[in-house]
């Protein structure tokens, strides 16, 4: 039970004019209960990417398997169904996809699609609501008169409440204020942790990659360039660099540090472990300096 | 959606993509007005020499050109059946109730369908090699003495560029929205007739509503940037008129006089 891209290849509009090769021969696998950050330049394929997982793109060479799913180019779409209930897939300014009349409706139409029945999808509908964070006066409004961060946490519950297995989100995070970034990375983390659930997020930003992840795919022009635990990734600054890809703030800072001469005990990935490791190396150096005295 | 050729340009660097858009327009529409000056193989065989010879010169591919019919197909065969099925005179070779196959019936509904492929790929020829602001600024151009007669010219031609320029972002959108709801569960294209037109609401909901967002924005930026239309606003593309396009309607000029002496 994982996800698995064996030699992928996809290429949007073939024979025509306006072919375009996105994906070239990948090979990854994302294992269940993973939390995945999926990085890489726009352009550099990682939309196409996600949109294999529940089978609105078929590769054009290759196949995946996601869990007892196998997809060829050759898969119907009919057969698709039931791994597009187990994917859950929310697209970036999923603000976007909203129609309903009311805020609950829109929550519940996932469900409903997949065979729940009114009363089932509505109780889904409003736990799911709870678990992001909407107020229950909300559940009745329409969702064109709530504010972008609230529309896009409709969004989620709306993903959520089809109660996927696993969850990809295409940078959730792109527009939302700093508080509502970090409860919205919060609840990733706890649907992570509590839900066991599978998780693959787009993004650009690597302190988000630091702090929630454990494993990194990246992309450059429809290539795969790593597939890694965050830690290897991270190891080799001058790499990031040479392929555009940047540091965490807290790894940032420590490596201009170590440019100045101060070493370290592994680059640390976030301000947590820059604060330990500092707080260590003061002590030795107190340490020292009495020794001296 | 990416099989809608009509209407898109494909950037390259042939004499067609470089001349001027209201010759082109120009010649677009008088090709359509000769097209009818046709009336046997001869003036058939002339004017499809000359569509191949400019669809050749446009160094664009021929499959291209037929793709782009593609989606016609059904508009064109209606039309040749209709032709073909209610045409009298000649020599009748099949008749039941109201239908009848006739030798004028069948050569009618040839030269019909000849008429409409020709038609569809010039103006196909005009839109690959034209990109749609050179369109507009062309119609702009083109209308400019209805000023005179108080027709709003800059705005109709303000009109048309935005709704060309946001063809392409529209379809887009519409594709992601596609994608969203296909992603909630949404199967498009199954179920009755009743079942699939409630599936549009998912679709055309949100694309309204962002298309209004985006008007107003749009209006926003133009006024802050101080955009003000009228006769007395210059232009960032300028147009050229070259001996290109005086060679072009030359040789339009020619082919209309050598349908005149082919016609029957």
């Amino acid at each position: 039970m994982a996800i698995e891209f064996k030699h992928v290849s996809y290429t949007y509009q073939a024979g025509t004019p306006f072919e375009q090769q996105a994906l070239d021969d990948i090979s990854v696998k994302i294992e269940d209960g993973s939390f995945t950050a999926l990085v890489g330049h726009t352009g550099s394929g990682k939309s196409t990417f996600i949109q294999h997982l529940n089978g609105l793109l078929k590769p054009t060479a290759g196949e995946i398997q996601i869990n007892d799913q196998l997809i060829t180019p050759q898969t119907k779409n009919k057969e698709l169904d039931d791994l597009r209930h187990q994917v859950g897939i929310l697209f970036q300014f999923s603000e976007n996809q909203l129609f309903e009349e009311t805020v609950l409706k829109d929550i519940a139409f996932a469900p409903k699609n997949f065979g729940k029945s009114e009363s089932e999808a509505e109780d889904l509908a409003r736990a799911k609501a709870k678990l992001v964070g909407i107020d229950d006066q909300l559940l009745e409004r329409s969702p064109f008169e709530l504010s972008g961060g609230q529309m896009r946490r409709v969004a989620l519950a709306g993903i959520l409440a089809m109660e996927p297995q696993i969850l990809v989100l295409d940078e959730p995070l792109i527009g939302l204020d700093p508080v509502g970034k970090r409860e919205t990375m919060g609840t990733f983390k706890q649907l992570h942790e509590s839900e066991q659930m599978t998780i693959l997020i787009v993004t650009h930003n690597m302190d988000d990659v630091a702090n929630y992840a454990d494993q990194v795919i990246a992309l450059e022009r429809g290539k795969l360039i790593a597939a890694q635990s965050k830690q290897e990734f991270f190891s080799d600054p001058q790499w990031l660099y040479q392929h555009h890809l940047g540091l965490p703030r807290a790894a940032e800072f420590a490596a201009q540090l170590m440019q100045k001469g101060m070493q370290w005990d592994g680059l640390p990935l976030n301000v947590d472990e820059l604060a330990r490791q500092l707080v260590t190396k003061v002590k030795e150096c107190n340490q020292v300096g009495a020794k001296d005295e | 959606m990416s099989n809608i050729i009509l209407g898109r340009y494909i950037d390259g660097d042939s004499i067609i993509h470089r001349m001027d858009s209201r010759a082109k327009l120009i010649l677009s529409l008088y090709f359509i007005v000769i097209v009818f000056l046709c009336n046997n193989w001869q003036t058939y065989a002339l004017l499809g020499i000359f569509t191949l010879a400019c669809v050749l010169l446009s160094k664009i591919k021929m499959s291209f050109f037929i793709k782009g019919i593609r989606p016609l197909i059904g508009l064109i065969l209606i039309t040749v059946l209709l032709q073909l099925f209610f045409t009298s005179g000649g020599t009748v070779y099949w008749q039941w109730g109201p239908f009848k196959l006739t030798s004028f019936g069948i050569i009618n509904s040839i030269y019909i369908f000849c008429r409409i492929v020709l038609i569809v790929v010039m103006s196909t020829l005009l839109t690959v090699t034209t990109t749609p602001l050179e369109i507009a600024d062309g119609l702009e151009s083109l209308m400019a003495p209805l000023r005179k007669i108080k027709v709003p010219v800059d705005e109709i031609a303000l009109m048309i560029s935005i709704a060309l320029r946001f063809v392409p972002t529209l379809m887009d959108e519409t594709q992601k929205i596609i994608n969203a709801q296909r992603a909630r569960g949404v199967n498009f294209g199954e179920g009755n007739l009743f079942k699939q037109a409630k599936m549009l609401i998912p679709i055309l909901i949100p694309l309204f509503v962002n298309s209004i967002k985006r008007a107003e924005d749009l209006a926003v930026a133009m006024e802050a940037r101080g955009y003000q239309g009228g006769p007395n606003r210059t232009k960032y593309r300028q147009q050229h008129w070259h001996l290109a396009d005086t060679v072009g309607i030359v040789v339009f000029l020619a082919l209309t006089g050598g349908l005149m002496l082919l016609r029957g």
